[in-house]
């Protein structure tokens, strides 16, 4: 999927900038400044995307951190027994998050790209190489049919751009994704 | 004929020279299109596209025009034109003794490159092609070329306005011009043109006008290798996240190359948006777009005009029309009929699995490059249209899995 939030972001902004911000009737000044509360606003989005994970991830280590210690200050407290329940499971389930969430989403990413890539070498070496027949049709099987799953998750992402001929008949995105734990 | 350069990691945004030479010698294409995708990396690390006032813009033209006339004209009314995504257009007014007429207020366009556009072509070119055409189809008149960008900021030619739409008021469209709707008599009243003037354009003998910029390719193969190593080398100048898919389709295209029977002069992009009619008598009034137009083979731009992404549902909701105007084996029927040739199928299937291969090598490939690197005065809408791309490329693999 090279259509990512990144690369819209910063064409939106310099749109904004170059040629709809001074488009803008000077007079109007709501409309000056709220295009420039937009375009702030998509400049923090582009600096915090690439970081929000971690951010994310550090802050709950450190929850969890807290709610080891303040676990350990309340235990004697009768009036506080309810509430210390509670947060001994959430921060049990948060723990388990936490365990389960090591990977930057960040590599999957370069995993991907990574896979793609080497794919792509290997095919044009097994067609270079003239292989036998037989094994040169199932490694194009492989790519055709990788290529049609993957054809349909990303037409379906951007279903909302209107470029299919057809639209209904690509299921919706949420019906094509696994669900993960 | 090339196979794919992996070199590690190039760095894509500041091409080494080594590397852009690695690239040529890989590759085997039409002498000027290599000179042009040279130019192109060689520029690439530069600046990103700055805004042009319409006033610079204005002088440049001047200057332009004052190397080929003298300094008797008077440039008037320069405004933007909208639409397109890989060119700049300006129009004006000339005030000037035009040749053969005498005083004449002409409306002219610019059409400029931004930094780096969303298909690397020759201003050059487009303007022989365009004189080459000008008595056989319908075509603005094409003034002067500026190449190398001497008097403007980037390459540009400078042709007259064409009066006409590309779609009339009461039709439906999506970005660039794509998925354009046309009302059934529209369509009844322009396809007829559209398919004899396509018919006129490759029949029209090439020999003995100035087509200097270009070179026919030799009988056999060369006409089709030529296509896949500029697309497959435009791909590893470009593209960020490789797509196996796209070099399967190069070894299946290298493969079944087709030998070009009789070279045509070939539009490259000949599709409803990129022409101009008037609505009053529905009369075609100029074919535009010529920048991708090559010495080559008809059946590209039969493949090209036929693509699903220029095709829109009839009335029936079931029927699929070429360009919004007829369906697909009436459009071969009456092209046939007009040219006097036989459409080969295998060649044809050829060429939409080749269409399909540059178009998505555009998309996801110069528009990505394009966009990040901001080199582009709608680096909004070439962001835009990679959505397209995914389309085009799911189009690609039903082709290949089609087989011939």
């Amino acid at each position: 999927m090279q259509l990512r939030a990144e690369i819209q972001i910063k064409t939106v902004i310099k749109a904004l900038k170059d040629v709809i911000v001074p488009a803008i009737d000077p007079a109007n000044k709501l409309a000056v400044e709220q295009a420039h509360l937009a375009m702030g606003l998509l400049n923090l989005l582009s600096t915090q995307m690439p970081v929000q994970f971690r951010f994310d991830h550090d802050e709950l280590q450190r929850l969890v951190q807290a709610c080891e210690k303040l676990e350990r200050v309340c235990k004697q407290d009768p009036e506080a027994s309810a509430e210390l329940r509670r947060l001994k499971a959430a921060r049990a389930e948060a723990q388990h998050v936490l365990e389960k969430s090591r990977i930057d989403p960040a590599r999957i990413l370069d995993s991907i790209r990574t896979l793609r890539a080497d794919i792509s070498a290997l095919i044009v070496t097994v067609e270079r190489e003239e292989l036998g027949a037989g094994q040169f049709t199932e490694a194009e099987k492989v790519v055709l049919d990788l290529s049609r799953e993957q054809l349909l998750r990303d037409r379906s992402l951007l279903i909302s751009l209107g470029n299919e001929i057809d639209p209904a008949a690509v299921p919706a995105i949420g019906t094509l994704l696994p669900h993960l734990d | 004929m090339g196979h794919i350069a992996f070199t590690a990691n190039p760095d894509k945004d500041r091409p080494s020279p080594e590397w852009i030479s690695h690239l040529r010698r890989r590759y085997a294409i039409e002498p000027q299109v290599d000179r042009l995708l040279t130019r192109k990396m060689e520029l690439r690390a530069g600046p990103g596209y700055e805004t042009v006032p319409l006033d610079r813009l204005s002088a440049g033209v001047e200057s332009l025009i004052r190397s080929n006339i003298g300094n008797d004209f008077k440039l008037a009314d320069a405004r933007w034109l909208s639409g397109g995504a890989s060119k700049l257009q300006m129009a004006f007014t000339l005030e000037w003794q035009r040749p053969g007429v005498g005083f004449e207020k002409t409306p002219m366009v610019l059409r400029m490159e931004p930094a780096e556009s969303i298909v690397a072509t020759s201003r050059l070119r487009e303007f022989q092609l365009i004189k080459a055409v000008g008595g056989t189809v319908p075509v603005p008149p094409v003034f002067w070329c500026d190449e190398d960008g001497v008097h403007l900021p980037y390459p540009a030619l400078v042709y007259g306005f064409a009066t006409g739409v590309t779609k009339p008021a009461a039709s439906t469209s999506g970005v660039s011009g794509s998925n354009t709707s046309l009302p059934p008599d529209v369509a009844a009243a322009l396809s007829p043109q559209f398919i004899t003037q396509l018919a006129a354009i490759h029949n029209l003998d090439y020999h003995g006008l100035d087509l200097s910029a270009f070179t026919a390719p030799m009988p056999g193969t060369q006409c089709a290798d030529w296509g896949v190593d500029w697309w497959e080398r435009v791909w590893e100048e470009d593209a960020d996240e490789d797509i196996p898919l796209l070099r399967l389709a190069a070894g299946w295209l290298r493969r079944n190359a087709p030998s070009l029977e009789k070279p045509s002069l070939v539009h490259g992009d000949y599709r409803l948006g990129n022409f101009l009619f008037t609505e009053h008598d529905m009369r075609i009034t100029a074919h535009l777009d010529w920048e991708l137009g090559r010495i080559g083979d008809r059946h590209q731009d039969l493949a090209w005009t036929t693509n699903a992404a220029f095709k829109t549902f009839a009335a029936d909701g079931k029927t699929q029309l070429v360009c919004s105007m007829l369906p697909e084996p009436e459009f071969f029927e009456q092209y046939q009929k007009a040219a006097g040739v036989t459409v080969n199928p295998r060649t044809l299937h050829w060429y939409k699995i080749y269409n399909s291969f540059s178009l998505a090598i555009l998309m996801l490939g110069t528009g990505y490059r394009i966009a990040r690197n901001a080199k582009t005065h709608q680096d909004v809408l070439v962001t835009y249209l990679m959505g397209i791309g995914h389309v085009i490329i799911n189009e690609m693999r039903e082709q290949l899995e089609q087989g011939f």
